[in-house]
C-alpha cells in the first residue's frame, strides 16, 4: 500500500538548485521569487485525511477480500477433491490458473481460441478411408491372435487341392456362428470338406462405422480408433456369407434394413453382440481421450464455461447490479446478466464443440461418476480431517500469538486469531451437514467441500466487516500517521533547505552591494569617476544599460534633440 | 535449564497479572467495568484531544504573534520603499532634469509604483484547526444515547468498546493532522522572516544608491555652474540658455552620463513591486530604453 504515496507526496526542494536559482535572480526580484517557493502544497489537511479514508474504503477491497477468495476455494473445491481421485490433475487447470484466467476475463477482450488448435490437425488422418488405409492402419490385428483370445485350438489338420493341383494341408478348427449358433469351419477348404459354411471374423460394429463415429472428435487419434476396432468384445464369428451381406452395417442398421433376414432368435443374438461391443469401446474410448489430451480440452471448457458466470458475479459485487445496463429494475437486470453469459456460453462453447460436446461430454460425465463411486471415504478420515484443521487452526493462532507487539499489534493478533478459529470451526460444521449433502451422490460431496470453502470465506468477511477488534481502523491510523510523518519530515526538510538557501543567498548579495556602494561613495567623495561603480550596480541588478561607454553617451548627445528617460 | 526457566516466568508473571486483576476487581470495580465497556479508551481519547487542541492553540497563538511582528517590519520597509519611489521622482528626478537641461533637453516619463503591503502574503493558506467532537467522537461516554448503552449490553461490550477505540483512533489521526498544521505555521513564520530580510536588502539598495544619487548631483550641480560662471566670464553666450557640451570637459560629461545610468537604474527600481507581480514596467518604460538601444545602435557606425 506504500507504494501508492504519490498523491500525498510534497515536493522536496533541492538546496543547490535552490541556490543556482537565487544566484541567477536580480537582487530586485528576491522576494517574489522567495514567495513564490513552496514549503509544503496547498492541500488542505483535512482532505488529506479524506483522501487515505477513501483508500480504504474502495470498493476493491470487496473483490479482494470476498470475491477472489470465494473463487479460489470453488476452484480448490472442484480441483482438489480427493474423491475425484485426480481426475483434475490430468487437465490443465490449477487453481490459480483458474483464478487468474477467470478474472481477467471480460466480454470486450475474449478472444475464441480455447481448443487447442493442433488437436484439430489430428481430424485430417482420419478423414481419408479406403481398403489401404483399412488394412494399414485399422484392420491390422492378426486372426491368431483373436483365435487365442477366444480360446480357439486349430486341432483339426485338412489336406486338400489347390487351384493348380498341388497338394496342400493346412490346420484348422471349428467354431459356433454368433449369431445362427451353426457349426462353421475356419477355412473355406475345411468347410467344403464338412458340408458346412465357412467362418468368417466380423468387427461387431464395422471399423468404417466406428471411424464416422469418432472422426470428429479432436481427443481421439487413428491408432485409438485402431485399438477400439480390434477390442475383443468388437470380434465375432458368423458365418461368410452372411458377414458379406452385413457389409459396413451394424446390426442394428442391417436388421432395419433386412428385416426379414435373420430370425427373432438371431437379431436378439446381435443386438446383443452389439450392445456388448459399443459399450467396451465407449469405454476405451473414454480412456483414450483422457490419456492422449489429459482432459486439456475439457478443462478449457471448464473455464470457458465459468468465465461469463464469474464476470457477473464479480460485476454485480464491483458495480452493482445495473452496472451497463439501461434499466432501474434490478431483477430485470440480473436476467439480462443471465442471457448475457448464456449467450456467451452458447455462442464460444456450445457452437465451437458442435457434435464432439455430445462425445466429450457423454464419455466424461460417466467416467467421472465411476471414479468417484470407485472410492469410499470412510467417517473415520473425515474425524482425521477435522482434527487436523482445528490442530492447524490452533497451531497457527499460536504463532500469530508468539509475534512481539511491535511487529504485530495486540488487536491486529486478537482478530487474526478470531479469524482462524472461524475458518477451522466452519467447515467442521458444514461436514456435520454433509450426511444430508452428500446423498446426491457426485454433486454432494463436491458440493459441501465448496461449501465449507464459501462458508468460511463469507464467515471471515462478515468478520472482517464487523472488524470487532478495529483492526482495519487501526491500520488506517496507522497509514494516516505514515503519510502525515511523511508530509510533516518533508515540510521540515524544505524550511531547512529554504531558510539555508535564500539566507546564503541574501547575504552575499548584500554583501555584494555594499562593496559595490562603498566603491561609489568613495568615488563620490573623492571626486574620482564614478561610472565603473555605476555599470556595477547595473550588472549586479541584473539592468541591462544601454549606454555602455562616454562615446556611447557623446553619440547620444549629439544625434538627439531631446533625450527621455 | 533456561527454556523451563523462561515458561516458569511467563508463567509466573501470567498469574501475577490475574491476581492483580482480581485484586483490581476488589478494590476498584470500576477501574475493570470501564475496561471492558470501552470508557477508558475514551477516556484516554479525551485527554489527547485536550493535549492536541492545547497544543495547536499555543502553536496558533505564537505563529499569530510572530507574523504580525513580521509583517508589521515588512510593512515598515514597504513604506520605506515607498518614499523613496516618491522621493526619486518628485525630488531627485526633477533636480537632475533641471540640471541636465542645462546641457540637453532631457526628460523622465512615466510614474513610480507606490505598493501596498498584503498581509496575506505571510499567511498559511488552508489552515484547518482541530475539529470538534461532532467530527472525532463516535461515541461520547459523558452523553450516552440509549440505543448506545442498549447495543453495549447485548454486544458484552463489543459495540461500546470497539466505538470507544475508533474514537481514539480518530483523535490519534487528528494529532497527526494537527502535527502537520503547525509545521506549516513554522515553516510560514520561517518564509515571512526571510522575506522581510530579503525587503531589508531592497530598502538598503534605496537609500544607499539614492544617497549617492543626491551627492552625484551636488557635484554635478556645482560643476554646471562653474561652467556656467566660465562662460560668462569669457564672454560665451548660452545657446537656449543651454551648455555647448562639447566644449565642456570630459569629467562633467562623464558626471553626466553617470546620472543619466543611475536615473535608469533608479527609474526602473522605482517602478517595481516587490511583492506582488504588478508594478513590473510599464509598457512606456521599456519604449523608452528601446528608443534609447535604438538610437544607439543606430549610430554605432559613426560612433566607431
Amino acid at each position: 500500500m506504500s507504494a501508492n504515496n504519490e498523491k500525498y507526496t510534497i515536493k522536496e526542494l533541492s538546496f543547490d538548485s535552490m541556490l543556482d536559482e537565487l544566484n541567477d535572480t536580480s537582487p530586485l526580484h528576491m522576494s517574489k521569487k522567495l514567495i513564490e517557493y513552496e514549503l509544503y502544497d496547498q492541500q488542505d489537511s483535512i482532505e488529506v485525511l479524506n483522501m487515505v479514508y477513501e483508500e480504504f474504503e474502495s470498493k476493491d477491497n470487496v473483490v479482494d477480500s470476498l470475491v477472489n477468495p470465494m473463487l479460489l476455494s470453488l476452484a480448490d473445491g472442484l480441483i482438489k477433491h480427493p474423491k475425484l481421485n485426480g481426475t483434475f490433475r490430468k487437465t490443465n487447470i490449477t487453481p490459480s490458473r483458474l483464478v487468474n484466467e477467470v478474472n481477467a476475463f471480460t466480454y470486450e477482450q475474449h478472444t475464441q481460441k480455447e481448443i487447442d488448435d493442433d488437436v484439430f490437425l489430428t481430424q485430417a488422418e482420419k478423414s481419408h478411408y479406403g481398403s489401404f488405409q483399412r488394412s494399414e492402419f485399422y484392420d491390422t490385428k492378426d486372426r491368431s491372435i483373436t483365435e487365442s483370445e477366444k480360446g480357439i485350438i486349430r486341432d483339426e489338420t485338412i489336406t486338400y487341392v489347390d487351384r493348380n493341383g498341388e497338394i496342400k494341408s493346412k490346420s484348422t478348427a471349428t467354431v459356433q456362428d454368433d449369431i445362427t449358433g451353426v457349426q462353421l469351419d475356419l477355412t473355406r477348404e475345411g468347410a467344403r470338406q464338412k458340408g458346412t459354411l465357412a467362418a468368417d471374423m466380423d468387427h461387431v460394429n464395422p471399423i468404417n462405422s466406428i471411424r464416422n463415429k469418432y472422426k470428429n472428435n479432436p481427443y481421439l487419434y487413428r491408432d485409438d480408433l485402431e485399438t477400439i476396432v480390434g477390442l475383443s468384445d468388437n470380434e465375432s464369428y458368423v458365418n461368410s456369407a452372411l458377414n458379406i451381406s452385413k457389409g459396413d452395417m451394424t446390426w442394428s442398421e442391417y436388421i432395419e434394413k433386412y428385416p426379414d433376414k435373420l430370425t427373432p432368435e438371431q437379431q436378439k443374438n446381435a443386438l446383443e453382440l452389439e450392445a456388448k461391443a459399443t459399450e467396451a469401446q465407449n469405454k476405451e474410448a473414454t480412456i483414450a481421450m483422457a490419456k492422449n489430451i489429459g482432459l486439456k480440452g475439457l478443462g478449457d471448457i471448464i473455464i470457458l464455461l465459468i468465465k461469463p458466470i464469474w464476470f457477473e458475479i464479480k460485476d454485480m459485487f464491483k458495480n452493482g447490479v445495473l452496472h451497463g445496463f439501461d434499466t432501474d429494475d434490478k431483477i430485470e437486470a440480473f436476467l439480462l446478466r443471465l442471457k448475457r453469459a448464456g449467450k456467451f456460453i452458447n455462442d464460444n462453447v456450445l457452437k465451437t464443440l458442435g457434435d464432439s460436446l455430445k462425445d466429450i461430454l457423454s464419455n466424461f460425465i460417466p467416467m467421472l461418476i465411476s471414479s468417484i463411486a470407485g472410492i469410499f471415504i470412510g467417517i473415520f478420515k473425515k474425524i482425521i480431517q477435522i482434527i487436523s484443521d482445528g490442530f492447524m487452526a490452533i497451531k497457527e493462532a499460536f504463532k500469530i500469538m508468539m509475534k512481539p507487539n511491535s511487529e504485530v499489534s495486540p488487536a491486529q493478533k486478537a482478530d487474526a486469531i478470531t479469524k482462524i478459529i472461524a475458518s477451522a470451526i466452519v467447515p467442521i460444521l458444514i461436514f456435520s451437514f454433509e450426511e444430508t449433502l452428500s446423498k446426491i451422490p457426485l454433486i454432494g460431496d463436491v458440493a459441501s467441500i465448496i461449501l465449507s470453502g464459501l462458508a468460511t470465506t463469507l464467515v471471515v468477511w462478515i468478520l472482517d466487516q464487523i472488524d470487532l477488534f478495529s483492526v482495519k481502523d487501526e491500520k488506517r491510523m496507522m497509514r494516516v500517521k505514515e503519510i502525515f510523518e511523511l508530509r510533516i519530515e518533508a515540510i521540515k526538510k524544505n524550511t531547512d533547505i529554504f531558510e539555508k538557501a535564500s539566507l546564503e543567498a541574501l547575504a552575499k548579495q548584500k554583501l555584494q552591494f555594499r562593496k559595490i556602494a562603498d566603491d561609489m561613495t568613495h568615488a563620490i567623495a573623492n571626486n574620482l569617476p564614478v561610472n565603473d561603480a555605476i555599470y556595477q550596480v547595473a550588472d549586479f541588478m541584473k539592468i541591462d544599460l544601454k549606454v555602455k561607454s562616454t562615446d556611447d553617451f557623446l553619440e547620444l548627445l549629439k544625434t538627439n534633440e531631446k533625450i527621455v528617460i | 535449564m533456561g527454556f523451563f526457566n523462561k515458561v516458569w516466568h511467563g508463567v509466573k508473571r501470567a498469574a501475577k497479572a490475574v491476581v492483580d486483576t482480581v485484586v483490581d476487581i476488589a478494590i476498584n470495580p470500576s477501574k475493570v467495568w470501564n475496561g471492558i465497556t470501552g470508557r477508558t479508551k475514551f477516556e484516554e481519547a479525551e485527554a489527547l484531544l485536550q493535549e492536541i487542541e492545547d497544543r495547536y492553540d499555543k502553536a496558533k497563538r505564537k505563529y499569530e504573534e510572530d507574523i504580525a511582528i513580521i509583517a508589521l517590519k515588512i510593512e515598515e520597509k514597504i513604506s520605506k520603499i515607498n518614499y523613496h519611489k516618491r522621493d526619486i521622482y518628485d525630488n531627485h528626478f526633477v533636480r537632475f532634469v533641471s540640471l541636465g537641461n542645462k546641457i540637453h533637453n532631457i526628460s523622465v516619463k512615466g510614474n513610480n509604483f507606490l505598493e501596498y503591503f498584503d498581509a496575506s502574503i505571510t499567511e498559511v493558506k488552508n489552515l484547518s484547526g482541530v475539529r470538534g467532537k461532532n467530527d472525532l467522537y463516535q461515541i461520547d461516554f459523558n452523553n450516552l444515547k440509549f440505543t448506545e448503552i442498549a447495543l453495549g449490553i447485548v454486544t458484552l461490550g463489543f459495540f461500546t468498546r470497539k466505538k470507544a477505540t475508533q474514537t481514539l483512533l480518530k483523535v490519534q489521526e487528528e494529532e497527526k493532522r494537527i502535527d502537520e498544521e503547525i509545521e506549516k505555521m513554522q515553516a510560514q513564520t520561517v518564509k515571512a522572516n526571510v522575506i522581510l530580510e530579503s525587503i531589508g536588502n531592497v530598502d538598503e539598495y534605496f537609500a544607499v544608491l539614492v544617497q549617492n544619487y543626491t551627492k552625484l548631483l551636488d557635484r554635478f550641480e556645482y560643476g554646471i555652474k562653474s561652467q556656467v560662471q566660465k562662460n560668462i566670464l569669457k564672454g560665451i553666450l548660452l545657446v537656449d540658455g543651454k551648455l555647448n557640451f562639447k566644449m565642456m570637459p570630459i569629467a562633467h560629461i562623464e558626471e553626466f552620463q553617470a546620472l543619466f545610468n543611475l536615473s535608469i537604474v533608479l527609474k526602473q527600481m522605482a517602478s517595481l513591486g516587490y511583492l506582488n507581480e504588478d508594478g513590473e514596467m510599464n509598457n512606456e518604460d521599456i519604449k523608452s530604453v528601446e528608443n534609447i538601444q535604438k538610437i544607439i545602435s543606430s549610430n554605432q557606425p559613426v560612433a566607431a
